[in-house]
């Protein structure tokens, strides 16, 4: 009995001191567990640069001392998912036993709509580049990309530079792409004089183009992974097909014009972000020495949400909250709003508790050198 | 008609290689009697020397083609030594044969995904320029005439060397029978090392074509194409050189249609159901396969 009474009252001891501490001495790790598509056919266009400008911003993040009051850390783990949405849920389930309470992915919305419902049953905050809509019961996934707000900007861009006969080119096997295509057009009042369907995996389109020769177009969407664009605009510069006016989706990125070459700078397209000076001037700079590459939207976008993590890290610290999921997500959406972004951030994403974003985006074209440069420059 | 004439050489041009990637596969079906599917992988190798030749070392296509032949026939009868010969004299040797070569199916698949970095590559624009062409209102390009010229070139070559030559004459020896040709005097184990360089060369040559008309080079690339020169060997008619050609001209030509008359997503479905008409209606495949002439 004396024993038993000295344990409670040593452990009484230990409880009281450790209430009386400031919450300020104990520190914070945020694990965030990336998905990344390092390898495979979305590496090169999303999944590096993505991956690129995330590790930036953790780096500008430290740098800038704004999680210091709260000891907050944020630590990145990152596993390749080899563009493979097996690999990715493998890759998933890997973090969730980590118990990691925020997991990203750089886009695929194959890839996205089969982690989005388990991090939603494990309480993880998911945050995708996928295009297409998310199962969100729990409202733990948040989509990062907005198909319709930018896209909408390319349909009235080809119509108000003369074109009549509008065809579409869309990979139908990964969902974001008819979305892409329907959203280019809506609410323009026009409508495709033909739809050619193709899958992810087509390289090559010589019927297809025979298809659009036929239809007389005068200009085209292009729905389909980039390098697949980058096919296309190259077997239709063989085909003989020079004049029609060209016209891509959020997917387009420097793989096309890898690709198709000078043949591509017509290309216009829709982008997250683009490269052009303002508020993303640092950030261009610092990508350029780190990686001596231009970035692309998918760097802007990984630079952009890293910021947004230790935003909602923040606010979930400030609260006195623990992070988990659960506050994560509470917090994201604010967060994504919120004074930190405004002043770190470098584009424009608000998210919202359904797990929708806006993002108004930008309009750009290659220049003939490949860099992307926005629309009207 | 100008639509379906041009749809016509769409389709005659993707079928020549087809033709060629089935007729290195169908050599060694007709030979050993194996279902080697590690060709699929000496057929994407067969990309990836063209890349390293091409991008890396800054080769013209003209003088990377030859040595991608060489290097996939080298890769293949390589493959013969250590995924076959040792399991031609056991029981159930076909199935066995099938199982070493999955394995090595997908041993050099992992292999070119490491030389690959994982990345899907393409061979350089400058290795062979590409020039548009046209013959009234048809349109095509220099490659689109390479792979038809060249397909030719190399039917009628392994025509001649299988019926003009004394390995030609051996080689349809085996493939009647390897042991009583093997009875009769044939070194039948050095005629299966050529049959497997042919069928490697072959592989590779129409992947690096592929490869340039598609501007796609992936690890998986072999696998794509693999059911595609099955259903041409079905069409054509097992061990026959002539009718796996036509029978990957009538597969171009079919996956061609149903893109241009229906819709891609068809396209699988309709080669598909065409493979299923030839084993119910003509197994033997358009072209019948006398046994001492013909086969391989």
């Amino acid at each position: 009995m004396p024993l038993i009474a000295s344990i409670t009252l040593r452990q009484c001891v230990v409880f009281a001191c450790a209430a009386a501490l400031p919450l300020a001495t104990l520190a914070a790790e945020v694990k965030v567990g990336l998905l990344g598509n390092l390898t495979g056919r979305a590496a090169a266009s999303f999944g590096i640069p993505f991956k690129n400008g995330f590790e930036l911003a953790l780096a500008d993040i430290a740098k800038s001392g704004v999680l210091t009051p709260t000891k907050t850390t944020i630590e990145v783990q990152t596993l390749d998912t080899n563009s493979e949405v097996t690999k990715a849920v493998t890759a998933f389930n890997q973090f969730a036993q980590q118990r990691l309470p925020i997991i990203v992915s750089d886009s695929q919305s194959p890839i996205g709509q089969a982690v989005a419902p388990l991090a939603n049953d494990a309480k993880i905050t998911f945050l995708s580049g996928a295009g297409s809509q998310l199962e969100n019961k729990g409202g733990f996934a948040f989509r990062l990309a907005d198909l319709k707000s930018s896209a909408s900007g390319v349909g009235k861009h080809l119509i108000a530079k003369g074109a009549k006969r509008i065809a579409a080119i869309v990979a139908t096997d990964n969902p974001s792409f008819p979305t892409l295509a329907a959203a280019t057009l809506e609410g323009t009042g026009v409508s495709y004089v033909t739809t050619q369907n193709v899958t992810t995996k087509d390289t090559n389109f010589s019927a297809v183009i025979t298809n659009l020769k036929s239809a007389n177009i005068d200009a085209l969407v292009l729905s389909v992974l980039p390098e697949q664009a980058g096919n296309i605009i190259q077997q239709m510069m063989g085909a003989g097909m020079q004049n029609v006016q060209l016209a891509g989706t959020l997917a387009i990125s420097p793989q096309t014009f890898t690709i198709a070459g000078k043949a591509a700078s017509g290309l216009v397209f829709p982008q997250a972000w683009a490269p052009g000076g303002g508020r993303s001037t640092a950030f261009e700079a610092a990508y350029r020495q780190k990686y001596n590459a231009v970035p692309t939207a998918y760097s802007g976008v990984g630079y952009h949400v890293a910021w947004m993590i230790a935003a909602a890290a923040l606010e979930v610290e400030q609260a006195g909250k623990p992070i988990n999921g659960d506050t994560l997500r509470a917090a994201m959406p604010a967060a994504s709003t919120g004074a930190l972004l405004k002043k770190h951030g470098i584009l424009e994403i608000a998210l919202n508790a359904s797990g929708d974003s806006v993002s108004p985006g930008t309009l750009a074209r290659f220049a003939d050198n490949g860099d992307m440069v926005g629309a009207g420059n | 008609m100008e639509f379906w004439a041009q749809q016509t050489l769409n389709g005659l041009v993707l079928g020549s290689v087809y033709g060629l990637y089935g007729l290195g596969f169908g050599l060694v079906l007709a030979n050993l009697k194996i279902f080697h599917v590690a060709h699929a992988a000496v057929f994407t190798w067969g990309a990836v020397f063209a890349w390293l030749l091409t991008a890396r070392l800054g080769l013209p296509l003209w003088l990377a083609l030859p040595v991608v032949a060489l290097l996939s026939g080298l890769l293949n009868v390589l493959a013969y030594y250590i995924v076959v010969r040792h399991l031609l004299r056991r029981r159930h040797t076909q199935l066995a044969a099938f199982i070493s070569s999955l394995g090595a199916l997908m041993v050099l698949n992992e292999l070119a995904a490491k030389v690959l970095g994982g990345m899907v590559e393409r061979i350089p624009r400058e290795a062979y320029p590409v020039h548009a062409l046209h013959l009234g209102p048809l349109q095509f390009n220099t490659l689109d005439v390479t792979i038809v010229v060249l397909t030719a070139l190399l039917m009628l070559l392994l025509g001649w060397l299988l019926h003009h030559t004394e390995w030609g004459r051996e080689a349809r020896a085996v493939a009647f029978n390897r042991d009583v040709a093997a009875l009769l005097g044939t070194h039948v184990d050095q005629v299966s090392v050529g049959v497997f360089f042919l069928s490697g060369a072959l592989g590779g040559v129409s992947a690096t074509l592929v490869a340039m008309a598609f501007n796609v080079i992936s690890s998986d690339l072999g696998d794509t194409y693999l059911v595609i020169a099955i259903a041409a060997m079905v069409v054509g008619g097992f061990g026959s050189v002539t009718g796996v050609l036509l029978g990957g001209l009538l597969i171009g030509l079919a996956s061609t249609y149903a893109v241009a008359y229906i819709e891609s997503s068809y396209r699988d479905l309709v080669v598909f159901v065409l493979l299923l008409l030839f084993l119910v209606v003509r197994p033997s495949g358009l072209l019948k396969t006398s046994n001492d002439l013909e086969r391989v």
